[in-house]
């Protein structure tokens, strides 16, 4: 059996959370088996936020929550920290989709930062061997709607490109009843 | 004996959920008629279904303000023939523990299902404290699922459970079961409408004397008959081996696919311990009989390890190991489990995984933009700074450093301006012992409106009781907002927390408004200069739950920040922290992104070389007073 293993990376505020959902729901619709975790701080905001997805056709046998070294299939990240920050489960064919522009930090700030020690996110990820393509879903959000709020929709794109889904519009439907009834503005 | 298995797993026609959907649904299904709860992560999730769909239920929600209050309310709904649901964190069980200690004497009638997100790896709280060991304090059965649908499962068959017993029943739910989510099978089934009714039970109720003892004997032998009468268990795997492999809760999931991954479904046999206090230890002695060796995998304490060499001593002739190979601490990962089985079975497993050299730090959430929180403890820090200078400055001889009190919730992010974080109420808890000691340095203690009011009142009364000279600062954001933005107290118009600190006897009460920093931290010395207990109250409405002036402004403020007027102090940059001003990376100059900005405009007072423009400088000086 083949089980898909992906991660959509972010940080909080960036829509990981229902992008993982609608994400899902379409993966059911489509009669995909599918279990995913989300894992997020205490925080509202700006903490890193993942969600794990193990995949399959057939139906999953029982699966531990968290995707095991080695064995991650695809990861689309919102930040290039937190493409970096889960790249060590990677295999030699993992296909990795990535925001070119990293947010704020903060351990920049501080003065006891060690933050000029650390090689960028893009540097140290353009020096291993992984398959990436760089995206800029801020910017793409920016200019089609108006907006970088959407830049989750953009990741989601490639999520359903990764998994090889034709249906963008399963997708798009179930995308934007989800935005329609969240609260946040 | 009854055994039986929790059924987990609902294949791909069932409906999404995750662990907080299960566990509300559960409730909706087994006809709940009564629910309270404290909010708490990783089960913050739950009421916030069960409200939504209340309209289609007949059941009544207590939002209380403790998982004490939660407790007691639940109890009485139970008395009144109520199935009752009680969901709060695990250190809210703590605080629940006074009445759930005496929960089982009272004979409940309709079921009760105590739900407790637990946190093995501290993921979403102050500390990963293992709360298990309440089931064998307050006596009481334990589920433990092992999933989603697992959950589903196990809080409809604790209200079964409880009524048939008279016992609550506690369902454990570590976090990442409650965030994960799967398809489960939901199964709606009709309830008989009840007719409440409270009987007066004095045999029960009034526990006092000899009749407390002797309801400690009822309660005591009533466990020992259900754990006689009870087991929930599964066992998978071969039959023959002589290895096995316990499990309880998440750990058995993960085992599972490490155990598969790696070929050993032939080398081990694995037994799932559902009910895991009282422990009916005939299972695990069924299971010991062929095995050379048992390791026993589980979160934290060894909790089921401990019951089984309780209940197994001198029964059993294989070794059982737990904690002396797995951490205490922590979750227990798949690598650890892999690492484990790769070498006890001498496996060489193929692994794929890429050696990257790859260096990313942690990266913890932080106050929002427009978090009224960011600009107070600035405010806060400048005032400290301020006095200890002015003390130094008349000749005081205490140079140590100045203290802030810290309570939890938002308030209590990185960057970590208090000096500590440990529990509800810590900060004016412990500021009272230390501001007795050390009367000379600057001090001030925080906390949310929420923990005030979850207990912090209690501690404000007893500063004023005790005359302790204590500055204490309420952050009022009128919300619950680290769990997911629950009502507090002062959400609606229906507290005057002014008045209530002026009933209380707190006779300095100040008003600040933390988006202007220099007002407020005059305010905090101007308080610090007077004796007795002084409160500044801090009204900023949360950043994320917007009052119809936040979003006006939003709408039409602009903010800029000239660079030629900028002197390169960086206050705004380094000491505010706001995430919302940006340093451009090719010519280091600062400049506010307005994509992220809410307009506070917290920046505009901090600056000290008028570098920041706000179109609407107008409005500032009268909204949020």
């Amino acid at each position: 059996m083949k089980i898909i293993n992906l991660i959509i990376a972010g940080i909080g505020g960036q829509g990981i959370n229902s992008l993982a959902k609608v994400l899902a729901e379409t993966c059911q619709a489509l009669n995909y088996d599918c279990q995913f975790t989300i894992h997020k701080g205490g925080a509202q905001s700006l903490g890193c936020v993942y969600a794990e997805f193990r995949i399959s056709k057939d139906k999953l046998p029982v699966l531990g929550q968290g995707i095991p070294k080695g064995q991650l299939d695809y990861l689309i990240a919102l930040d290039p920290w937190e493409a970096l920050r889960h790249a060590a489960l990677s295999h030699q064919e993992t296909r990795l989709w990535v925001e070119t522009e990293s947010q704020p930090f903060f351990m920049e700030r501080s003065k006891e930062s060690k933050a000029e020690q650390i090689d960028l996110p893009q540097n140290q990820l353009k020096k291993t061997p992984l398959n990436i393509q760089w995206r800029n879903y801020r910017e793409m959000s920016q200019q089609q709607t108006g907006s970088i709020k959407m830049a989750n929709y953009f990741a989601g794109l490639d999520c359903i490109k990764a998994l090889k889904i034709s249906d963008k519009t399963l997708f798009d439907k179930l995308f934007f009843q989800l935005i329609k009834k969240a609260r946040r503005f | 004996m009854n055994k039986l298995t929790l059924k987990s797993g609902g294949g791909a026609n069932g409906v999404f959920a995750d662990g907080n959907d299960a566990i509300a649904w559960a409730a909706q299904d087994s006809g709940v008629g009564y629910i309270s709860h404290y909010p708490g992560s990783p089960v913050n999730r739950v009421l916030d279904v069960l409200e939504q769909d209340q309209d289609q239920y007949d059941y009544l929600i207590n939002h209380a303000l403790s998982e004490h209050i939660a407790a007691l309310a639940s109890m009485g709904a139970s008395l009144c023939g109520a199935r009752t649901l009680l969901v709060m964190k695990h250190v809210g069980l703590n605080i629940a523990a006074d009445p759930l200690n005496y929960s089982a004497v009272t004979k409940i009638k309709g079921g009760m299902v105590v739900v407790v997100g637990t946190d093995p790896g501290a993921r979403t709280s102050t500390g990963e404290e293992d709360v298990h060991w309440y089931a064998p304090q307050f006596n009481l059965p334990l589920l433990e699922p092992v999933d989603v649908a697992g959950v589903y499962a196990a809080v409809k068959r604790a209200f079964v459970i409880s009524e048939e017993e008279q016992l609550p029943v506690l369902v454990f739910v570590p976090g990442r079961i409650a965030y994960q989510s799967s398809s489960i099978n939901r199964v709606h089934e009709k309830h008989q409408q009840r007719h409440y009714k409270f009987s007066k039970d004095p045999e029960n109720l009034i526990n006092v004397g000899e009749r407390a003892v002797h309801n400690h004997r009822d309660h005591v032998l009533r466990m020992q008959h259900f754990q006689q009468q009870i087991e929930i268990s599964s066992s998978k795997y071969s039959t023959t081996a002589t290895y096995g492999v316990v499990t309880r809760g998440a750990t058995f999931s993960v085992c599972c696919e490490v155990i598969e991954s790696l070929a050993l479904q032939d080398k081990v046999a694995l037994l799932n311990i559902e009910l895991t206090h009282p422990l009916n230890i005939n299972s695990f002695l069924d299971f010991a009989k062929n095995k050379q060796e048992i390791i026993v995998i589980e979160d934290q304490h060894g909790f089921l390890e401990t019951m089984i060499k309780r209940e197994a001593f001198g029964k059993v002739s294989c070794k059982v190991n737990g904690k002396n190979i797995f951490p205490a601490w922590g979750e227990i990962s798949d690598q650890q489990i892999r690492e484990f089985f790769t070498q006890t079975f001498d496996c060489k497993p193929q692994n794929s995984a890429l050696s990257l050299d790859i260096n990313c730090p942690e990266r913890p959430g932080t106050f929002c933009e427009g978090c009224p929180h960011r600009p107070a403890f600035y405010a806060i820090d400048k005032a400290l700074a301020e006095i200890k200078q002015e003390n130094k400055s008349s000749g005081a001889t205490n140079d140590n450093d100045t203290i802030i009190g810290g309570d939890i919730g938002c308030s209590s992010l990185p960057p970590h301006r208090t000096d500590w974080l440990l529990c509800m109420n810590a900060g004016i808890g412990m500021s009272q012992g230390i501001a007795q000691l050390l009367p000379e340095q600057p001090l001030v203690s925080t906390g949310g409106e929420g923990s005030l009011f979850h207990g912090g009142l209690i501690s404000l009364q007893s500063a004023l009781e005790n005359n302790i000279n204590l500055t204490h600062i309420i952050f009022d954001n009128r919300s619950i907002a680290m769990t997911g933005h629950q009502d507090s107290p002062t959400s609606s118009d229906k507290v005057d927390l002014g008045k209530l600190l002026e009933g209380i006897g707190v006779e300095h009460i100040f008003q600040a408004d933390p988006f202007l920093a220099t007002e407020m931290t005059s305010t905090i010395k101007k308080a610090s200069k007077l004796t007795g207990v002084k409160v500044i109250w801090v009204r900023g409405d949360c950043a994320l739950q917007p009052s119809e002036e936040s979003l006006r402004r939003l709408k039409q403020r602009t903010l800029f920040l000239h660079n030629e007027k900028c002197g390169g102090c960086t206050l705004c940059y380094s000491q505010l922290q706001c995430p919302a001003i940006i340093k451009n990376k090719n010519t280091q100059q600062l400049f506010i992104e307005m994509n992220q900005c809410r307009r506070c405009a917290a920046c505009l007072d901090i600056c000290p070389n008028s570098a920041i423009q706000v179109n609407d400088v107008d409005s500032i000086n009268y909204e949020n007073n």
